[in-house]
């Protein structure tokens, strides 16, 4: 399978990841709106549904620049490294608020659902284990470039 | 660090970068990098065949200047 290129799986990718963002830029201005259709009011939800939508949103930006270069032949450049970081640090921030949530369950929404805390609790240390796995690609990427440019400018 | 003095070389030899480029079998882009010290690391077969073209040594290309 093509992954690299114009037809490549890179830029079917970029066009799902472009869906997802727009969309999700729609989902959270919508949102007020929608609630108030359903007679209800923006309350503490909005806490915890927008930093977690802007979170997400930002990781889904640093992907659809990382298929860009894909789809322009141009994966190992210093760009991606920041990407690949910025996506990581925007995981990392998704999973303390997972972990903030947590909290705001056990100690002031006095919950004790065993499987809402699980999710809660499986959310938060999924995202953090994304973000140490971004960071540690986008070691991996900065190495491969200062490699390519090493090939590159030899002569 | 290791300083080029490509230009020197062709200067003293009255050859173009084009011919040069050409003789060698390297693009003019790559010769233009090796002139203007932008390379991080030169082929021996490169060397080999400026050295042939350019009638010289390794040592009339290449200088050593210390780091300031």
């Amino acid at each position: 399978m093509k992954i690299l290129g114009e037809n490549g799986l890179g830029k079917i990718l970029k066009i799902f990841l472009q869906t997802c963002f727009f969309g999700g830029i729609a989902l959270l201005v919508i949102l007020p709106f929608q609630l108030r259709l359903f007679g209800l009011h923006l309350n503490a939800i909005a806490y915890v549904i927008y930093p977690n939508g802007i979170a997400l949103l930002a990781i889904v930006y640093q992907f659809i620049g990382l298929f860009d270069s894909l789809k322009n032949y141009n994966p190992f450049c210093m760009e991606n490294v920041k990407r690949l970081r910025l996506a990581g640090i925007a995981s990392l921030i998704e999973g303390l608020l997972w972990g903030i949530d947590l909290i705001f369950q056990m100690f002031l929404a006095r919950s004790i659902e065993p499987l809402i805390l699980s999710v809660i609790l499986f959310m938060s240390i999924l995202f953090i284990g994304v973000s140490i796995a971004l960071y540690i690609l986008s070691e991996l990427m900065k190495q491969a470039t200062s490699y390519k440019e090493e090939n590159e400018l030899t002569i | 660090m290791i300083i080029v003095n490509l230009d020197v070389m062709m200067a003293k030899r009255k050859i173009s970068s084009q011919e040069l480029a050409e003789k060698v079998g390297i693009t003019s882009a790559n010769l233009s990098i090796l002139k203007t010290n932008k390379g991080k690391a030169i082929r021996f077969s490169t060397l080999d065949k400026l050295c042939e073209v350019l009638n010289c040594t390794p040592g009339d290309i290449l200088a050593y200047e210390k780091r300031e």
